[in-house]
């Protein structure tokens, strides 16, 4: 395990805490969208988060626990539910009995979303940094 | 006293070892919103203890004052091209699960990773150190 598996850990992390803020302001942004995609309304989208399995490339053997390799967005889900029915007969996408379907998201869980999303970036790019400063450390040996 | 002396090695050792224990601090860091994700940890003591074979961790003479000479770098079992040998590590389950299962600390992980960065950083400068006191009793003690 040398420099770059450790700096690789921490930018899988910072993707992967991208890839949530992308998701959770992607909903925030479409929370009154009533069409998305293939003509079906806008659904709220989930990241499914991971940990990157380890793959054995070290001589090293290891006690009980085996190393990961970080972390990854293995999927983005969209919800399932009804979504949110407001009655609009107005609306162009209302149905037969008057119901406009919104997306079922809500501002103030995407919100923490983005902020969980947001620290955990500046943690692992605090990470990136204390590397950085190992490996100075490493080469002033060499001077 | 050989040149490279057993130092050296337990040097490079504890730098492998704090490297490979900063990557496992890193994935839990990584891993911070992972459901049911436990964190890993390295056993710095245990890791370390199995580079010096077990009678040779103290000097030892047939009187206190005596002090013998540490084992010559080679003898150790830790070497250079051997790779990292073996790695005890564990799940570190002290923390209380949050709500989707995960363990990991943020708080103590942080400073984990500061301490350890600091430590890697003494041993990087130890060697350095031994490094400069050769060059210049190597230089005939001149400012070399």
């Amino acid at each position: 395990m040398d420099f770059l598996s450790a700096m690789r850990i921490s930018t899988s992390a910072l993707k992967t805490n991208r890839t949530r803020v992308n998701v959770a302001t992607s909903n925030l942004a479409n929370a009154n969208s009533t069409r998305g995609v293939n003509g079906e309304g806008y659904k709220r989208r989930d990241p499914v988060i991971e940990s990157i399995p380890f793959q054995d490339t070290m001589d090293a053997t290891w006690g009980d626990a085996k190393p990961y390799n970080g972390v990854r967005v293995s999927a983005v889900v969209e919800d399932q539910g009804p979504g949110r029915k407001v009655f609009d007969p107005s609306h162009p996408d209302a149905d037969s009995e008057g119901f406009v379907t919104y997306p079922d998201i809500d501002p103030s869980h995407e919100v923490v979303n983005l902020m969980s999303a947001s620290r955990s970036y500046e943690a692992n790019a605090t990470a990136i940094e204390t590397l950085k400063g190992m490996a100075q450390r490493a080469l002033e040996i060499l001077r | 006293m050989k040149l490279f002396d057993a130092a050296f090695s337990t040097l490079t050792r504890s730098m492998n070892v704090r490297m490979i224990r900063q990557s496992m601090l890193n994935n839990n860091l990584a891993n911070v919103d992972t459901p049911t994700y436990v964190p890993q940890e390295v056993d710095f003591n245990a890791a370390m203890a199995q580079s010096i074979p077990e009678e040779e961790r103290t000097l030892s003479g047939t009187q206190n004052a005596h002090i013998e000479d540490m084992p010559d770098s080679a003898e150790l079992l830790f070497e250079f091209e051997g790779g990292y040998g073996e790695i005890p590590t564990f799940y570190d389950r002290s923390a209380e699960p949050s709500i989707d299962g995960n363990q990991v600390d943020i708080d103590s992980t942080m400073s984990h990773l500061a301490q350890n960065a600091l430590q890697y950083n003494a041993a990087a400068r130890s060697i350095a150190k031994k490094l400069s006191l050769l060059k210049y009793v190597s230089s005939d003690g001149s400012a070399g």
